[in-house]
């Protein structure tokens, strides 16, 4: 959140040469950008919560399979292939 | 922004490098840092939180360098943009209130402009001030371009990858609709 101010003072003052050097490191950058992009340290199947996600995504996808297939049996097995509605 | 021939070649080959190889950003990184700090500090106005939204910048920079497509604008208008982007992120996570200062000739210039209240009345301008701080992000951020860091419509442009048209089209509108809130305020 930002809220503007008017200053009728002295006009802001920009940081020095030396003050922005200051901030200037490449090789911080380079560490950073190691660090994003290398691959995570534990492999997915010894992370515990990615593993439960994965199991369940499984299940998820499996259970949605096995009721379409169910459904798609139904309809075939119907008259005409349209549902039996008794 | 650098504007001339030479500046856009010799950044077209430092961007090919980096494209290849993410460690020779350096020469980007070199050409680009202080611009970039300087731009985001006028903007959050503290040398500690510009140096690490600066090294946040160029952290996605770097990352994204292959992602950046030459459409015939300055390669550091992307730069600017990234770091704009980066000043909003780093305002909307604030939980409180930042204030940042702005000159009293530059909220004049904004008044004179939409031709509103007194541009010597000082509470006119503190009301100014609080039509721009409800302003979205990225609305505050075109006029902090023109009237507060003074860019051209062609630096503007450059900016957003608009033409000068579709720039002055975009700040009118808003500037539009600060005067309307200031209307409905008074």
């Amino acid at each position: 959140m930002r809220k503007y101010k008017v200053n009728r003072e002295q006009p802001v003052k920009l940081p020095s040469k030396e003050v922005m050097a200051k901030y200037k490191d490449f090789s911080r950058l380079t560490h950073e950008y190691d660090n994003v992009v290398k691959r995570p340290k534990k492999p997915l199947y010894k992370d515990k919560k990615m593993f439960i996600f994965i199991i369940i995504v499984a299940l998820l996808a499996v259970l949605i399979a096995r009721s379409m297939a169910e459904e798609e049996e139904v309809q075939d097995d119907s008259p005409n292939g349209t549902e039996v509605t008794e | 922004m650098d504007k001339t021939k030479s500046s856009y070649q010799e950044d077209k080959a430092l961007v090919l490098a980096a494209q290849k190889d993410a460690r020779a950003f350096g020469g980007l990184y070199d050409k680009y840092f202080e611009r970039i700090y300087l731009f985001i500090y006028k903007r959050v106005q503290d040398e500690a939180v510009a140096g690490d939204v600066c090294q946040d910048a160029m952290l996605k920079a770097m990352h994204n360098i292959n992602k950046y497509e030459d459409r015939g604008f300055p390669f550091s208008a992307w730069l600017y943009r990234i770091a704009s982007n980066e000043v909003n992120l780093y305002f909307r996570a604030q939980k409180k209130m930042v204030t940042v200062e702005v000159e009293d000739k530059h909220v004049k210039s904004v008044m004179l402009e939409i031709k509103i209240g007194s541009e010597e009345s000082e509470s006119d301008q503190d009301k100014l001030m609080k039509v721009l701080s409800n302003l979205k992000p990225e609305h505050a951020e075109i006029i902090e371009l023109r009237f507060f860091m003074q860019y051209s419509f062609k630096e503007i442009a450059e900016f957003y990858e608009i033409t000068e048209a579709n720039a002055k089209m975009r700040l009118y509108r808003i500037l539009d609709k600060i005067k309307k809130t200031w209307e409905t305020n008074s």
